[in-house]
């Protein structure tokens, strides 16, 4: 027919039909109903002839005539063109994420390398579709990248899984591209709910519950984006084992606060997955700082593969610890990495808990008293030797009558100890009420991080019987022979006492030491020994020697272990409060001096000397770490000259995984960097030497977030793959199957290259069969005798 | 006269108490803490026109405390004005008399009053006479012009005076005027008390020895409530409400029942 039409039709490939009439619309309308018209009359006109077949002739000559005429206006063209098909675009998604590196059972191969393998066994169909389609490869984890190299070359080790994340990226990327369709090589694990609502490896209190609705919600969303598309979505994907053939314990999640208070009872729960295990008893364990806190036992049931482990316990000590929930490895699991969880708990002090222990009442008792119970931030326990032997030899009415309590020295300095952060001997002797083996409990309870102070006076030090006992170990100073000076006096400040946070109660260094000049006097001192090495003196006496002929001590510090110890070589500090406002002076110095020694005896972080904090709590999974490290002086201002040297531990490790030094920056204050090679629990630990020959400590510890998070929920994602299948016509194949094809949408865009249009109203033999039709309607009219 | 008439006897008798008194002071445990100074140590208020009448009754009750319990003690009780600068060193300071006093100047009132407010303790007890006596109106009133918004109460048998170290449960004094103590309470402290039971002629003793004033009814244990009462005061005065923690309460409350 086109061949008929046209002589060039050979030249073309495709034509189609179309109208070039001149006519505006209204004037076709017009035309239209005036053919109307015409046929109306004819017919009408036709009613006097008596043959129903004549009738009929006359209205189809019309009719036909009238069609003719009206295909005529219109104009009819037939325009030949050459065009060509657009290719459409195929984007294949390749999960790198680390979930990829999980094998199905022991002896099979990852999933990535299944994944590689059928890549490799199907190598003619990608040509093929590569041919017929632009075919996009790209990798994704936490986000979407082009795939640069190989499919070979693929690692399995992005630290999260976001699916959504691919609806989006071809919604951006693909908006005005015409889709074949698309292929998903994944496992189906969503990790992004999880990754969001961990805090230092800890699942906050109460949105557990929220993890599973939020994945659905997440899914839910990408499977409507996908149907959108209204392209096949397939999805090849490893192959689900049995329920037997995967075995696997993993402690999935460890719920609990970011935060526990120091002595106070603090609960995290383990979630416990059991798979492919049907009996057993399976120990879990809680540590901290790698030494074993708490253990339990749970006992596998063949139908259950969910279990809740609970862990109480009291933190001894403040500051942020690694702890972590342990199983051990049972023989055929799949993985190693999902059998324990690390987390970050931070200890802090609800209230600082003080134990005040005095040989008799006095106003130097009294007045400390006072202030501890006047301090919020104080829970204070006091006992006071209200009598001694003495006193009930020579008084000693009715129990009834008295209202005093049995000194309960056993289980203070035993069960109890830990729970006290401060414990204080104010002119207290032991001897009478208990023996050494108390004192060796409190000296361990400082060397485990606990604080001690002795307070002067005639039942203290040498005094009090301490000499060669395990408190004497602890102390500052040696020990005299138990005498005790008389003479009035005013301490005066130590070189370090000038500049030290404890017995710096003013502002400037002249105004500190002009108001220490000030104070009133103290009433005697009891007269000890030389300080110990390591020890800080703060106040001296200004006449009195040591047998050594150093000045005598009077107020010296000491870091033993890892707790603090204060001594105070007499019982008179209470006159810088009372007596001082009887001298117009205020009782703010005396808060002030023992205000500071609470602090650093507690090691308050403010009065560190090397202060590190973490720009962020957690980081992911190779994104930089970044710090701030200060050191401070004796003044405690910003040490702008030195090294630092900077070790970086993993969990409990002792072998540092990096370690570098750095020169301390004149502006005071380092911004250090580093990028962690993996996911964990890291400790970032700074040493300093400072100027006066101490060395200075300080950590912070950080979370690098990811990969196991991804060894949580091993099993592929079946049922999401159902849900693809059923929304987007698309296949599911697993990595073992072998198939031929991939049912993908045609190609509906055309591309124009040439066209010509052929007109074929202007047709002269058009217009003889018009006219024809025309005159043999005219003479049968005429020989039928009709006008 | 016969050398053992009754006179001679009582002679003997003062001369042994006062052996017995001065051995006491000898005997006391003078290891000098950090020397006198730190010792427990009480002044009396002076006064003008105030008259000391029971000059050894502190002196004697700071001699039972130290007997009787852990506190080391200065026996010395001086005399300081309110405007005295020695007026810190001394945390407890006691006012007795029978006759009233001047009230005092505005610098007295307010050093007094920083006195007590840092930590100090003013006990008043009233020698003789009864309510509207000179002493218990000028008593009443420099309770009032020292803390005008904390009015003088009873204090309740709940407060730590009467469990600071005997559980008190009858009043002693040289009379049994009234069957509790006064006093003005500050936050969760009472640095003035005030007693009308004369308990400081309950302490009394002449320089021989002998209790210089009889208690009236009388009995002995009336005088050793007094000495009781006393000695809870100071105690209270060096550990305020120690008695009040918790620790405490179990075993009190037991043997109150």
């Amino acid at each position: 027919m086109i061949q008929f039409l046209t002589s060039k039709a050979n030249e073309y490939n495709d034509w189609r039909w179309v109208w070039s009439g001149p006519w505006s619309s209204e004037t076709l309308w017009v035309l239209a109903a005036f053919l109307v018209l015409a046929l109306w009359w004819s017919w009408r006109s036709s009613q006097r002839l008596t043959s129903t077949s004549q009738k009929l002739v006359l209205l189809g000559l019309r009719l036909v005539g009238a069609a003719f005429l009206w295909l005529l206006l219109l104009g009819p063209s037939i325009e030949l063109r050459n065009v060509q098909k657009i290719q459409n675009h195929l984007p294949i998604f390749f999960d790198t994420s680390a979930s990829m590196r999980i094998q199905s059972t022991q002896k099979d191969r990852t999933r990535m390398d299944a994944a590689k393998d059928f890549w490799k066994r199907h190598k003619g169909l990608w040509e093929q579709l590569e041919k017929e389609q632009k075919v996009h490869k790209f990798s994704f984890s936490r986000s979407v990248l082009p795939l640069s190299g190989g499919v070979e070359t693929l690692k399995a080790d992005g630290d999260q899984t976001d699916l959504l994340q691919i609806l989006r990226y071809v919604q951006d990327n693909f908006q005005d591209k015409p889709l074949a369709g698309m292929v998903l090589v994944t496992d189906g694990v969503d990790t992004l709910a999880r990754s969001e609502r961990t805090v230092g490896g800890l699942t906050q209190k109460g949105r557990q519950t929220n993890d599973a609705a939020q994945t659905n919600r997440r899914l839910r969303s990408l499977l409507v984006g996908l149907k959108r598309l209204q392209v096949p979505v397939h999805v090849i994907a490893p192959v689900s084992p049995s329920a037997s053939a995967l075995k696997d314990i993993s402690v999935a999640e460890v719920f609990g606060d970011a935060f526990a208070f120091l002595h106070n009872t603090a609960t995290v729960e383990a979630l416990v997955k059991v798979r492919g295990f049907r009996s057993g008893v399976l120990p879990v364990s809680l540590y901290r700082e790698g030494q074993l806190l708490k253990s339990t036992t749970i006992t596998i049931e063949p139908q259950k593969q969910e279990y809740t482990v609970r862990f109480s316990f009291k933190p001894r000590s403040a500051g942020k610890f690694i702890y972590s929930v342990r199983t051990p490895l049972w023989p055929g699991e799949v993985l190693e990495e999902n059998n324990r969880k690390d987390f970050i708990l931070k200890i802090i002090r609800d209230r600082i808990r003080v134990l005040q222990v005095t040989g008799r009442p006095s106003w130097d008792v009294r007045f400390l008293r006072r202030l501890l119970k006047k301090n919020a931030s104080v829970d204070l326990i006091s006992f006071f030797i209200l009598r001694t032997r003495q006193n009930i030899r020579h008084h000693n009415p009715p129990e009834r009558d008295m209202a005093l309590i049995q000194f309960p020295y056993s289980e203070l300095f035993t069960k109890s100890l830990p729970s006290f952060d401060l414990v204080i001997f104010q002119d207290f002797n032991y001897a009478p009420y208990m023996s050494q083996f108390y004192l060796h409990n409190i000296a361990s309870f400082v060397r485990k991080g606990g604080a001690f102070v002795m307070v002067g006076g005639e039942l203290s030090f040498g005094a009090g019987g301490y000499m060669d006992t395990p408190i004497e170990s602890i102390l500052p100073f040696e020990l005299g022979l138990g005498q005790i000076d008389e003479q009035l006096f005013r301490p005066t400040l130590t070189d370090a006492g000038q500049h030290h946070p404890l017995t710096r109660l003013l502002g400037s260094l002249q105004e500190n030491k002009d108001l220490w000049g000030k104070l009133p006097e103290q009433p005697g001192v009891n007269k000890i020994g030389d300080a110990r090495p390591g020890s800080i003196t703060l106040l001296e006496h200004p006449n009195l020697k040591t047998p050594s002929g150093r000045p005598l001590p009077v107020l010296s510090l000491r870091q033993a272990g890892k707790g603090r110890v204060m001594a105070l070589a007499t019982d008179g500090s209470w006159k810088w409060n009372f007596e001082r406002v009887g001298e117009g002076g205020t009782k703010e110095v005396y808060y002030r001096f023992w205000n500071n020694a609470i602090r650093w005896l507690i090691r308050d972080p403010e009065l560190e000397r090397v202060r590190v904090s973490t720009v962020r709590s957690a980081y992911r999974l190779g994104e930089e770490a970044r710090f701030r490290i200060r050191v401070l002086d004796q003044q405690y201002r910003p040490l702008r000259k030195g090294k630092v040297s900077i070790q970086v531990l993993r969990g409990n490790e002792l072998k540092p995984v990096h370690r570098t030094t750095r020169d301390l920056p004149t502006e005071g204050t380092l911004l250090y960097r580093w990028k962690p090679p993996k996911s964990g629990i890291y400790r970032l630990r700074v040493e300093a030497e400072l100027e006066d020959q101490q060395k200075g400590v300080g950590e912070e510890l950080f979370q690098v977030m990811g990969l196991l998070d991804e060894f949580q929920d091993i099993r592929p994602n079946d049922a999401f793959f159902q849900e693809i299948r059923r929304a987007t016509g698309g296949q599911v194949v697993r990595f073992s199957e072998q198939i031929s094809k991939l049912d993908l949408r045609a190609p509906t865009i055309v591309r124009v290259d040439r066209s010509k249009t052929v007109a074929l109203w202007d047709r002269v033999w058009l217009l003889v069969l018009l006219f024809g039709i025309f005159a043999v309607e005219w003479g049968l009219r005429r020989r039928w005798g009709l006008p | 006269m016969s050398l053992f008439s009754l006179e001679n006897a009582k002679r003997l008798l003062g001369v042994l108490g006062l052996c017995w008194l001065v051995g006491g002071v000898v005997w006391l445990p003078r290891a000098a803490a950090m020397g006198k100074r730190t010792a427990v140590q009480m002044a009396r208020l002076k006064l003008p026109g105030l008259v000391n009448n029971r000059p050894r009754a502190l002196s004697n009750l700071l001699l039972r405390l130290t007997q009787r319990t852990s506190i080391k003690v200065s026996l010395d009780v001086p005399e300081v004005a309110p405007n005295d600068a020695q007026l810190f060193h001394f945390p407890v300071i006691v006012l007795t008399g029978k006759s009233g006093f001047s009230p005092l100047d505005a610098k007295e009132i307010l050093r007094l009053r920083a006195y007590l407010t840092a930590g100090g303790l003013l006990w008043m007890d009233l020698s003789e006479g009864g309510k509207d006596s000179d002493f218990d109106r000028s008593a009443r009133r420099l309770a009032k012009r020292l803390f005008p918004q904390s009015p003088m109460i009873k204090l309740p048998q709940s407060h730590t005076i009467y469990r600071s170290f005997y559980l008190i449960r009858r009043f002693g004094g040289r009379v049994l005027q009234n069957p509790y103590i006064e006093g003005v309470t500050l936050d969760d402290r009472t640095p003035i008390v005030y007693s009308m039971n004369d308990y400081t002629g309950a302490w009394e003793r002449d320089m021989f020895g002998n209790w210089a004033l009889a208690v009236i009814p009388g009995d002995d244990a009336q005088r050793e409530n007094a000495f009781r009462i006393g000695i809870n005061l100071l105690m209270y005065a060096l550990c305020v409400n120690y008695k009040q923690d918790l620790v405490h309460a179990p075993a009190i409350m037991r043997r109150r029942r």
